[in-house]
């Protein structure tokens, strides 16, 4: 009961959703929705509330001081700020995905519906952060290349295409994963789960890491496109990659939670087969309405 | 439709986690507050918002358009047209009460932009005029926050500006860190400034 509880916790703390906003200090504004707001409306934060400031706090000290060790590398290439660099784009990665999006709902949807391994999650999550890096960096590289420039306006403009595809495809993933959880139901096939070996298809796996994985992660294009300008560009690429670890480890807690979660939810229920498809039921519909609605939700925000 | 959407976001992001829907902070800007008294009270708060280097950057390479280092008055004019087009309707993350109803803020004025130890600092005056008598007593409250939590905005010095009047006015100032989150979004615990004052 105590793990339980446990993962359960850590669950909440990692499942944020999904999306990014537009830059407003680069873009052509978007229509916005303002609420009026009085005092009243007011509360005092919790602690989970506090998280997010802390986090964002943490961010912002790590980019300060990789700015310096940037400027540093660029005299010395080799130098103890080299290797400080990467050391935090190792922590700005893990820090940076703790805040929210960076796919920590999608692992935990799709693994609330799916078997998986504690491999299986890792895998995902890894391929997740390294997707999200390399689309950041594909967009930055390109525009430096083909139009010989760097920085972030090119990157904003191809945006928020990436989220809609990205938006689209976790729709379509939702979507299938209900209607399975369904058809599993109603031909009984759900059964097997109690006593499957807790491994996801590859392809399964896969496919969702690209289809949450390509939305381009601004941090890590803003860090690259820096590294551009200071003309420490290796040091830059190299730094993605770090950064990709970083993101790895944080959204794969989220991932081998969610995965311990429903192994140990089903073990306990697994002995009364009315239960356990009650249970079944609820974490696997309750994964796939989760992608559905936030996919949705947010598909219907960008294409306003 | 729009604000639909927006409150299903919202609603469902609170109740997935009570976290953000939009993303996690990818500018840093560190904000000192001026408040400006006038003859009859608080004429507004002049505000100086100092951008992380490594964003400034970024601005740099996009808005120098004749690549000098500089920011000449074209550049200057497309930044500020894309802060305030971008930011009008999030009252350029300014959240302000005055005795607890919240303050319209209609446009900016003196809005500036320079280059500091390589960071990009963005000036203005928001027009708040408070008039105050010596019976009563006025609060102003001044809370910093981007609701789509792509800026993160810490208040990093404020005080008082009272050069047209001096000493006309009683003061006083108070940080609260940590004590109001902002709904609908509510993921982060924004900085904000309590000035209350009245007529000598």
């Amino acid at each position: 009961m105590k793990r339980l509880l446990f993962i359960f916790t850590l669950l909440l703390f990692l499942c944020p959703s999904i999306a990014a906003a537009q830059n407003p200090f680069l873009d052509r504004g978007k229509d916005n929705t303002e609420a009026e707001r009085t005092e009243s409306e007011f509360s005092p934060p919790s602690f989970l509330q506090k998280v997010p400031r802390f986090i964002a706090i943490w961010q912002k000290e790590l980019r300060a001081n990789m700015t310096t060790f940037g400027r540093d590398i660029r005299e010395h290439p080799f130098g103890s700020s080299f290797w400080l660099f990467l050391l935090l784009s190792f922590l700005y990665g893990i820090v940076h995905a703790a805040g929210p999006g960076h796919g920590k709902t999608v692992v935990a949807s799709y693994f609330m519906n799916r078997p998986g391994s504690v491999r299986d999650g890792i895998a995902m999550a890894n391929l997740i952060a390294f997707f999200h890096v390399t689309s950041a960096t594909v967009i930055i590289v390109t525009v430096y290349l083909v139009l010989k420039k760097s920085g972030m306006s090119s990157f904003e403009g191809a945006s928020p295409t990436l989220h809609k595809i990205s938006y689209f495809l976790l729709l379509l993933l939702g979507l299938y994963l209900f209607s399975r959880t369904l058809y599993e139901l109603v031909k009984g096939k759900h059964k097997n789960d109690r006593d499957s070996q807790d491994t996801a298809v590859g392809g399964g796996i896969l496919v969702t890491a690209f289809a949450a994985g390509i939305i381009p992660c601004p941090g890590a294009a803003i860090i690259l496109t820096f590294t551009m300008i200071i003309d420490i560009i290796a040091t830059g690429l190299l730094s993605m990659v770090f950064i990709a670890l970083g993101m790895g480890l944080t959204v794969s807690i989220a991932a081998v939670s969610t995965i311990l979660f429903r192994r140990t939810v089903f073990r306990a229920t697994q002995r009364n087969p009315k239960v356990f498809t009650v249970v079944y039921a609820i974490l696997s519909f309750g994964g796939s309405i989760l992608l559905i609605s936030l996919s949705g939700l947010l598909l219907l925000y960008y294409l306003r | 439709m729009k604000k639909a959407i927006f409150a299903l976001l919202a609603v469902f992001s609170i109740f997935i986690q009570a976290d953000g829907v939009f993303c996690h902070p990818h500018v840093f800007i560190d904000a000192e507050l001026f408040f400006v008294f006038d003859d009859r009270g608080l004429s507004g708060v002049r505000e100086r918002w100092v951008f992380d280097e490594m964003f400034s950057q970024n601005l740099l390479v996009d808005f120098d358009s004749d690549g000098d280092g500089r920011l000449n008055v074209e550049d200057v004019s497309r930044l500020r047209d894309i802060f305030y087009e971008n930011t009008k309707e999030y009252n350029y993350f300014n959240i302000i009460t005055i005795d607890g109803r919240k303050h319209h803020i209609d446009r900016l004025k003196k809005f500036s932009v320079s280059i500091e130890s390589d960071c990009i600092v963005y000036e203005f005056f928001v027009p708040c005029s408070v008039p105050v008598g010596t019976a009563e007593e006025k609060k102003v409250k001044v809370l910093l926050f981007d609701e789509t939590i792509y800026t993160h905005l810490t208040i990093a010095d404020y005080q008082f500006d009272m050069k047209k009047k001096p000493g006309a006015f009683s003061v006083k100032m108070r940080y609260e860190m940590l004590d109001e989150v902002v709904t609908p979004l509510g993921s982060l615990v924004p900085d904000s400034v309590v000035i209350t004052f009245r007529k000598k």
